[in-house]
């Protein structure tokens, strides 16, 4: 399939074009997978959300009013989905919520010295799981995927100052966190 | 370190300080090694959370398409017994309909007893229809 541009993907996905919606998924799973991995944490569950993302925009395809990016309309469904998976959890699992994903002090060992426990990826990872919903869906799509503060309010519909508070408030208790590593 | 200037650090890095905030977090920063330090921490934290690169599986594209077959015959399925059941209810609302225009066209009423089929009937009737059983 020639490079078409994502209105006409957009368009082709509306007629039933399967291999369309091949080419959005091999444009955007990157971006998805940060999004939703960062979410719910490398768990088999995150690569069903996944996939329900590109299925839910298949099926509400008609609906793309062309207001927002492809990859932003894209960004809502996955944290949207995300939420609603963790929410599950959290009525199955009710207060063994950490189950099946890392906790920070498993990790502390792998590093040598104090400022190297904030680049090490797996204890930035294990921070990002032991925040709540409300503040980790706000990291995810400011300082993982990069969308800028303004588009982050958007994406999440709340308002900014709320936005750049929690946004502070998740990076102190991740510091916080990290820095309780022996 | 006052909680003010930890505060002041953190809009920073994700606003524009307008010339009073900067200068004083300037100042701040000269002066207290702790507020540097936590600078930095939060800036290696940042750029770590910024390689995140995690990635689906190699088949994901794959097994969407899959799904998506799998989604397309239950959602005909799905399409299938709501068009029955709209046929039906239609049907169903016709006939209704129609038994009305009769009713009204005889009985020149749509009164409970004409629907019934008792209009015109008196107590006494209903003794002699039910004196034979």
């Amino acid at each position: 399939m020639k490079k078409l541009d994502e209105s006409q993907l957009v368009g082709k996905i509306r007629l039933g074009d399967e291999r369309a919606l091949a080419e959005l998924i091999d444009r955007h799973q990157a971006a998805i997978a940060r999004v939703v991995v960062g979410m719910l944490g490398n768990v088999p569950e995150a690569e069903d959300v996944g996939q329900e993302v590109f299925l839910r925009f298949w099926f509400s395809a008609s609906h793309y009013r062309h207001e927002a990016e492809v990859r932003t309309y894209l960004t809502r469904i996955a944290i949207n989905l995300s939420i609603n998976e963790l929410n599950k959890r959290k009525r199955k699992f009710g207060f063994m919520l950490n189950l099946g994903t890392e906790t920070a002090e498993v990790f502390a060992a792998k590093v040598d010295s104090h400022e190297q426990l904030y680049s090490n990826a797996e204890l930035i990872k294990a921070a990002l799981s032991r925040l709540d919903t409300a503040h980790r869906s706000v990291v995810v799509l400011r300082l993982i995927e990069g969308y800028s503060t303004k588009e982050t309010a958007e994406i999440l519909n709340l308002p900014l100052g709320t936005v750049l508070s929690r946004l502070a408030r998740a990076q102190e208790k991740m510091r916080n966190i990290i820095g309780k590593q022996p | 370190m006052k909680r003010s200037m930890s505060k002041l650090l953190l809009k920073s890095l994700d606003c524009q300080l307008d010339e009073k905030e900067r200068a004083r977090l300037d100042k701040a920063l000269a002066e207290d090694e702790a507020l540097r330090q936590m600078k930095k921490e939060y800036e290696l934290m940042r750029s770590t959370l910024a390689t995140f690169e995690p990635g689906f599986s190699a088949s994901f594209s794959e097994n969407t398409l899959g799904k998506l077959g799998s989604s397309l015959v239950h959602h005909q399925e799905n399409q299938l017994v709501f068009r029955f059941i709209l046929r039906l209810g239609v049907s169903a609302a016709a006939a209704v309909l129609i038994l009305l225009m009769i009713v009204l066209y005889k009985e020149q009423s749509l009164r409970i007893d004409s629907l019934m089929g008792f209009s015109g009937l008196t107590p006494d009737d209903f003794d002699n229809l039910f004196a034979n059983y």
